[in-house]
């Protein structure tokens, strides 16, 4: 089976093969055949890549994978081959975001915007509070102010659209 | 010498790691302890650790680690003695003192005094300049109009810093470069200073560029002795919340101890301090060193005095609030080795350092030679928004630094915490960075040199990283995919691994080692 692991710009072709109670992996021309132990019901696994042995801690989401090992968190996305595909159309379109997301849980303690308001890209326009510090979030586009869809005081969860911009 | 007042049973106010640090003492000490938790700690460790345990209200802290009757009913419940505040919540707050003592209970801790002659940074600093301890240049009273925070923001000179009055952990400090920001700086320490501490008064001084942040541990007791403990180096910040401390400090010497520690132990009997203090100074290019602050309690570092003199502070603070004198003079401390702590927060390192909330799922933590961990996490803890992000503490101690170093990269590569996202990343790169490792490092480091501390995957290791990632995502799919079948074994993995009985964790193996590249 292929696929197409995105690391942060970098994009790699990797080749995975069920070999005799083994994977067989082969990413740039060289293959690694990988014993995989499960530890922890899916979240953390013990690997031998031919005998290199190393801990993995696995968090998955959608296409996104994220590895633990070592101390260290690798982000990365794993696409199939139709969903490589379809995500090669899908940039050529090119599509930049137009609202602004809280970054993360928690309280709203400030909108310094109103809709019909213009902001500049980089702009703060509100500030959000979680254990006890406040965290300025900016926009990344310049634009118009088209709602604004969370009142002071009120909780919102990580990616929740607070501003809309137009 | 027998107690004057002997305490039997010790209420924790507080939760996760510090309150089963402090139960743990309680244990060796054969004192029984009491946890107060939240409907949010009902299985946290504090509450599991403890001998007795109350609930004290609702998930949002002002309505239970915060509300001072709520700790005396539960004090009075459980028919403690004793109450010991932690850090963080009501550990700095002179009215709690109070109410603990009217009660008839001990409070572990400096009296409501020391504690507003110190908790008010004004006010602390005006008696530390009457007892000659060297201050910090800047505005002895709080900013009162928004003409007189700029017309003595140019008098002191940009950069300064704007701090609330009743700050602490970070919490309300802003740096100003230019005019231009001053104003809107000075609103949000303010509110930021409201919210946290109810209080949004705040003050303006020099903000001393590539200063270190070295502090001074101190002990005082009820027959008036007070003696020092050496220094921590907490240099190693971001946002003005210490990640890393280590002692010795790398440009403390003998002379310099002896000075600071001169100064630390008369700032705390200038204010009749007793129990365990720390002084805070920054310390410039020239060794001169200046007072920030006193925090009355213990703190979040404490353990890397412990590991290097052999004491137990938490004992120690139990033993002066029975009446009993300091167990030692200064000349009988001692400290051998060096030690480093880490501190783990639920802050995403790779994104911005924002605030990470989640469940936890997989959770190994580290042992072995030379390594302490004090932690609050347990498979399944709940990381919520409502408490401070710290998780946990991994303390080494090494016979140098250089072995220090060496054990805190080991340790930290046998850390696994999925579900919440954590600063573990940030503090392996700091620990394996040029400005860590030669020791020649100061406040600004982090925020400075961004590019020695960002994410950065070599292109080696990308494709190991390339595989696993393609390999996992092959078995989770094909995991979830034939996961309620029962016939045979589709995804080919066999039964899932169980460790022995006990939970004993598998170990690390040495598989990206520090400095290996993989």
């Amino acid at each position: 089976v292929k696929y197409h692991v995105l690391i942060g710009d970098t994009h790699h072709e990797v080749d995975v093969v069920r070999n005799s109670g083994k994977w067989s992996v082969t990413v740039d021309d060289v293959t690694t055949q990988i014993d995989i132990c499960d530890l922890a019901d899916g979240q953390a696994y013990s690997l031998l890549l031919d005998d290199r042995s190393v801990d993995v801690g696995v968090e998955e989401s959608g296409n996104r994978v994220s590895l633990l090992i070592a101390g260290r968190r690798y982000t990365t996305e794993v696409l199939g081959e139709r969903e490589w595909l379809a995500r090669s159309i899908e940039k050529t379109s090119g599509e930049r975001e137009k609202g602004v997301r809280a970054v993360m849980t928690g309280i709203v303690r400030d909108v310094l915007v109103k809709p019909g308001d213009t902001v500049e890209a980089g702009q703060v326009v509100f500030i959000l509070e979680a254990m006890k510090m406040e965290n300025e979030v900016k926009c990344e586009l310049a634009g118009t102010v088209k709602t604004v869809s969370a009142e002071i005081g009120s909780t919102v969860q990580l990616g929740d659209v607070i501003v809309e911009l137009e | 010498m027998a107690p004057l007042r002997p305490i039997q049973k010790i209420l924790v106010a507080n939760r996760g790691e510090i309150a089963f640090r402090i139960m743990r003492t309680c244990r060796e000490m054969g004192i029984r302890s009491v946890a107060v938790y939240s409907d949010a700690d009902r299985s946290a460790v504090h509450v599991r650790a403890a001998y007795q345990a109350v609930r004290i209200g609702p998930e949002p802290s002002e309505e239970s680690y915060l509300c001072i009757e709520a700790v005396l009913e539960a004090a009075k419940q459980s028919g403690a003695d004793a109450i010991h505040p932690g850090f963080g919540f009501l550990s700095e707050n002179a009215k709690f003192v109070r109410a603990v003592q009217d009660a008839g209970l001990i409070f572990i801790g400096p009296s409501a005094e020391a504690m507003e002659a110190m908790g008010d940074k004004i006010e602390a600093r005006r008696r530390m300049i009457a007892a000659g301890v060297p201050v910090v240049p800047g505005l002895a009273d709080p900013v009162e109009s928004d003409e007189q925070l700029i017309e003595e923001a140019r008098k002191i000179g940009y950069p300064v810093m704007i701090k609330a009055s009743a700050g602490g952990g970070g919490k309300g400090i802003r740096i100003v470069h230019e005019e231009a920001d001053v104003l809107a700086a000075a609103e949000r320490a303010s509110s930021e200073a409201l919210t946290a501490f109810g209080n949004g008064a705040i003050y303006i001084e020099k903000y001393m560029e590539e200063p270190r942040h070295i502090e001074v541990q101190v002990f005082g007791d009820s027959q008036g002795n007070v003696i020092h403990l050496g220094e921590r180096e907490c240099s190693i910040q971001r946002r003005h919340q210490k990640v890393i401390e280590e002692r010795p400090s790398t440009i403390v010497d003998d002379k310099l101890r002896t000075v600071m520690g001169a100064s630390a132990v008369r700032a705390a009997q200038a204010i009749g301090y007793e129990g365990a203090g720390t002084l805070e100074f920054l310390v410039d290019r020239h060794k001169q060193h200046y007072m920030l602050e006193m925090n009355t309690r213990l703190q979040v570092e404490h353990p890397i005095t412990e590991l290097t003199s052999g004491l137990d502070l938490v004992r120690w603070q139990i033993l002066v609030a029975q009446g009993e004198p300091l167990p030692l003079s200064q000349d009988q401390i001692e400290h051998r080795g060096h030690a480093i702590e880490c501190r783990v927060y639920a802050e995403d390192a790779d994104h911005g350092f924002l605030p990470a909330t989640g469940r936890v799922g997989r959770l190994e933590l580290p042992a072995g030679p030379g390594v302490r961990v004090d932690s609050g996490l347990f498979d399944g803890t709940e990381v919520g928004m409502h408490y401070d992000p710290m998780l946990a503490k991994i303390c080494v101690l090494g016979a140098d630094r250089e072995q220090a170093i060496a054990r805190m990269q080991r340790a930290l590569t046998e850390v696994t915490i999925t579900g919440v996202r954590t600063n573990l990343p940030f503090l392996r790169r700091v620990l394996d960075s040029e400005p860590f490792c030669s020791g020649n490092y100061d406040t600004g480091t982090i925020e400075s040199r961004p590019e020695v501390f960002a994410p950065h995957v070599s292109e080696r290791r990308e494709r190991h990283v390339a595989m696993i990632a393609a390999v996992m995502a092959h078995v989770l799919r094909r995991r979830r995919g034939f996961v309620d079948r029962s016939a045979g074994d589709p995804a080919g993995l066999g039964a899932p691994f169980r460790p022995p009985s006990g939970g004993a964790s598998t170990s690390w193996v040495d598989a990206f080692r520090p400095g290996e590249d993989a």
